[in-house]
Parts: C-alpha cells; sequence; structure tokens
C-alpha cells in the first residue's frame, strides 16, 4: 500500500535523478531505471534514403542563399556539392538515354545535332564561301519573311539581283530580305560589312519609316472619314456614293503606285500599299458602320457614333467588296 | 548545443537549408528520439525518427526559439508521428512475452545490482508495463530533459494531467521493481490502459 507521502518522495528522488543529484537508497531502483533509460537511448539511429540524402545535400534553398553559407563557420558545402553532383549525373544519363533509343531516334538526334551545328557555324561565318553564301541567302530571306508580311508578298524585294550594288538601298528596310547584300563575297569577310545585316535585318526598322511615310497621305483619308461621318450626322448617308468614291480613290492609288513602282523607289511602295490597302478598307468600313473609322484618322469617336445611321450602308458594303474584288 | 557551436548559427544556417547544419542537429537528437520511439516499441523506430526529422528540417525555417524550443518541438513531431504510426497499425505493438529474467533481477537487495545492470531490453520490458501516456510522460522528462510543462505541450495535455501520470508511471515502476514475484506476460502497449 502506497500513500502520498510515498508518493512524493518517490518523485522527489525522480526529480532528484533527474537534476543529477544524489538519490535516497530507498529510491536506487527509480535512478537505476532512468540512467538505463538514457543508456538504451545512445546508440544513434539509421536516417533512411530520403533523410540521409537530405542530410548530405540539404535543401535547395541552402544553395542560393548567402545567408546560409555565412552562418556556418564552414560555410555551406552541401549547396556545391549537390551541384556538382547533378552535373555530374546529366551528361551521364543524356549519353545513356541517346544509347538506349532506337536506330531511328539515334538518327534523328544526330541530323538535329548536325544542324544545330551548321546552323551556328553559318550564324558564325566560319562556314565555306560558298555553303556560307547560300546560308546567309536562306537566312536573310528568313529574317525578310519576319519582318513584314508585305515584303515577302513583293516578288521584287526578294528576287531582284539588281539592286546588291545600290547603297541607297542598304538603309531601306524594304530591302531586309534581299540576300545579295549579305551574300557578297568581299563583304563577308569585312566585319564591318558582316555587321551590316544585323542593322538591315532589324524589322523594328522598318517601323518607323512606314510611319514617317504616313503623315503625307493621311489628311486625304482624314477628309474623305470625317466626310462619312458628317453624312452619318446629317442622316444624308449614301452607301453606294460612298462606295464609289472609295472606288476611285483606290484607282488613284494604284495608278500613283505604278507610277511610284516605275520610277524603282522601292521604299515608297509598300507604304503606299499599305497605305491603299487601309484606306480602302476604311471607306468600305466607313460606308459600313462605325468602323468607318478603320481609316486611321477616321477612328475618331465622330465616327463611331455615326455607325449608327450608317444602317443604311448595307448597300454600300455589298458594292465596296465588288468592287474590290 | 554539445558540438560547440552557437545554437542560433547552427538554426540559422539550418533554417536556410545548410546539409552540415541538418548534420549537428541530427547527431544531437537522433539517439534520443530513436530512443524514445523505440522504447515506445515502435515497430521500425529508425525509420520513424528519419520521418521526424525530415518533416523537422523541412518545417526549420518557421521555427522560432531557442535549444530547448527546438528540443521540445522535436519530441512534440516524434511523439505525433508514434502516435499516428501506432494507428496506422491498428496492431499491438511487440512487447514482453517473457518477463522470467527481469523477475529474477527485481527485488530484495538483488534489485540495485540488476537494474545497475538494466540494458535496453530491460528497460524496454518495464516500460512495457506502463501505459502509453505514463511511459510518454516520463521518458519525455528523462530522455528529452523537458520540464513538467513542456511535456505538456508535447502531449497537448494539461500540466495537472501530466504530474498525474507521471505520479502514476513512477508509482508503477517502484511496485514492478519492488514485487519479487515474476510478473506476468506484459501488457501490451496499447494506450488502453
Amino acid at each position: 500500500m502506497t500513500t502520498a507521502a510515498d508518493d512524493r518522495a518517490v518523485e522527489r528522488a525522480f526529480e532528484a535523478s533527474l537534476a543529477g543529484r544524489p538519490v535516497p537508497e530507498e529510491e536506487a531502483g527509480l535512478a537505476a531505471f532512468a540512467e538505463a533509460v538514457r543508456g538504451a537511448a545512445s546508440p544513434p539511429g539509421r536516417p533512411n534514403a530520403a533523410l540521409a540524402e537530405l542530410l548530405a545535400t540539404g535543401l535547395l534553398m541552402d544553395q542560393s542563399s548567402p545567408a546560409a553559407r555565412a552562418a556556418g563557420p564552414q560555410g555551406s558545402p552541401g549547396g556545391f556539392r549537390a551541384r556538382t553532383r547533378r552535373r555530374r549525373v546529366i551528361l551521364p544519363a543524356l549519353i545513356a538515354k541517346f544509347l538506349s533509343a532506337g536506330a531511328v531516334a539515334q538518327a534523328a538526334t544526330g541530323a538535329g545535332i548536325a544542324v544545330v551545328v551548321v546552323a551556328g557555324a553559318g550564324a558564325a561565318g566560319v562556314l565555306p564561301d560558298r555553303v556560307q553564301q547560300t546560308f546567309s541567302a536562306v537566312v536573310g530571306a528568313e529574317a525578310g519573311t519576319e519582318g513584314t508580311v508585305e515584303q515577302v508578298a513583293e516578288p521584287t524585294d526578294v528576287a531582284d539581283p539588281t539592286g546588291v550594288a545600290d547603297p541607297t538601298e542598304v538603309a531601306d528596310p524594304t530591302e531586309v530580305a534581299d540576300p545579295t547584300e549579305v551574300s557578297d563575297p568581299p563583304g563577308t569577310a569585312d566585319p564591318s560589312e558582316v555587321a551590316e545585316p544585323t542593322e538591315v535585318s532589324d524589322p523594328v526598322g522598318a517601323v518607323p519609316e512606314d510611319v514617317d511615310e504616313e503623315p503625307a497621305s493621311l489628311p486625304q483619308g482624314a477628309n474623305f472619314g470625317a466626310r462619312v461621318s458628317a453624312d452619318a450626322r446629317d442622316g444624308g448617308v449614301d452607301g453606294r456614293q460612298i462606295s464609289a468614291e472609295a472606288h476611285a480613290k483606290k484607282e488613284q492609288r494604284k495608278a500613283k503606285k505604278a507610277a511610284a513602282a516605275e520610277e524603282s523607289s522601292a521604299a515608297e511602295q509598300p507604304a503606299d500599299g499599305a497605305d491603299d490597302d487601309d484606306t480602302g478598307r476604311s471607306a468600305e468600313a466607313g460606308a459600313d458602320t462605325a468602323a468607318g473609322g478603320g481609316d486611321d484618322a477616321g477612328s475618331s469617336g465622330g465616327d463611331g457614333k455615326g455607325g449608327g445611321d450608317g444602317k443604311g450602308g448595307g448597300d454600300g458594303k455589298g458594292k465596296a467588296k465588288d468592287g474590290d474584288d | 548545443m554539445r558540438t560547440g557551436l552557437p545554437f542560433d548559427d547552427v538554426l540559422a544556417a539550418a533554417q536556410a537549408g545548410a546539409a552540415w547544419a541538418f548534420e549537428v542537429f541530427y547527431r544531437d537528437l537522433s539517439p534520443v528520439v530513436t530512443g524514445y520511439l523505440r522504447l515506445h516499441g515502435a515497430a521500425d523506430p529508425d525509420d520513424l525518427a528519419s520521418e521526424t526529422f525530415l518533416q523537422v528540417f523541412t518545417g526549420l525555417p518557421g521555427f522560432r526559439g531557442d535549444e530547448d524550443g527546438l528540443r521540445a518541438w522535436v519530441f512534440t513531431i516524434a511523439h505525433r508521428r508514434l502516435v499516428d504510426d501506432r494507428r496506422r497499425r491498428s496492431r499491438r505493438p511487440e512487447t514482453v512475452d517473457d518477463p522470467g529474467d527481469l523477475a529474477v533481477h527485481a527485488g530484495g537487495d538483488v534489485e540495485d545490482d540488476a537494474l545497475a545492470r538494466l540494458g535496453a531490453e530491460e528497460v524496454r520490458r518495464l516500460c512495457a508495463h506502463l501505459s502509453d501516456d505514463q511511459r510518454a510522460v516520463l521518458l519525455l522528462r528523462i530522455l528529452a530533459d523537458l520540464t513538467v510543462e513542456q511535456v505538456a505541450e508535447v502531449m497537448g495535455r494539461s500540466v495537472g494531467s501530466v504530474k498525474q501520470l507521471q505520479r502514476r508511471g513512477l508509482r508503477a515502476l517502484k511496485k514492478i521493481l519492488a514485487d519479487p514475484v515474476p510478473l506476468p506476460a506484459a501488457p501490451a502497449m496499447t494506450g488502453t490502459r
């Protein structure tokens, strides 16, 4: 039978053993038990695979945190070790994957690598002259294609080799796709001329010039759009009349464009062409609906309001399309 | 820390994910955590301890506190892992089937000598005669060096409840150690007592 006093005595002995103080003789068993418990816990555990990996490499954030490296007395070797190990693992893994692939896959991979190598060499300009010419021509044509759709549609720009020697065309963005600029053998050897294609091939440069060309034709389009808007406000919109005017306007532009082409002002051709298209479309749209503002200047809110009245423009729409065709 | 390194430096490095800091903590705490799980009769104490430390290391960036706080936190995770493991297994852990050796050594004048030679197996057999909660309280006090209040936090109980469990556990231990009669087959560590 144990009493409360006994319990208190046992507890005191237990606390004394925990604190490392001497324990009464009658409670030596408890002290021995506590000691044995501590002794039983002395062997360290065996980490499982996941923990072993974590202990070896640390966490990923270790590698990007300079604080971690500064915090430790010896820095943080775990991060560097992990990076090096990953690099060592990736390359053999890729090689093993390649070797284990089928014949077709290996051939395809080899061809891909060859293409990449040739493309890289071509970009660096270290291919033999003839191969480099061909490469440059292809790349130049592709660069021109990426520039604008208009330029690709214009066969004279790409195929005409006559413009090769014309220095004025170098500055012309429309000549971006001209392969002769790049394929000129002496030009290729000259570092200064090698740099030219990159300048020329910048399609961004073409945009500002087109924009610069716009103001000359803008007022006409604006006037036309404004007139249509005014008619719409008055309620006197005549779709047929507007369509006819738009057609006439387009014909004029075409004639102007042809004349300009003859004068070999290649720079203005696409600009005009683009302008024509825009204007023509805007005229159609202006007759149709508020989108008459499709014309650059006509895209003001005034045109938009006129759209409601322009319902009658259904006629104009149809005719305008016919006329385009 | 036992390594002699400033705790704050090691903690900062471990919170940043440094492997060496993990190792410092693991070497310091792994024996007692694994021992705690082993004496509780966990089926695979090493694996359970590993899971505990994985959770500890991945959760370290959010930890705030001192060394005692870290120790209490680690044992909190270990204890919860243990409880989860028990529930998952839903079976009786391996416990004492033949306490004959212990009965021979226990009691009388031989008691102290015998207990002085207690090995891990004997301690495990003694622990098997305590309820899960009594055993948890005593082991957390002895192994983890936690106060009654910290044990209460780890176990999610009140301080009074922990004191009561400790008192009953010590009484049971004293009775087992003093009883010269051979012990019956030990009840399982199911926590039902």
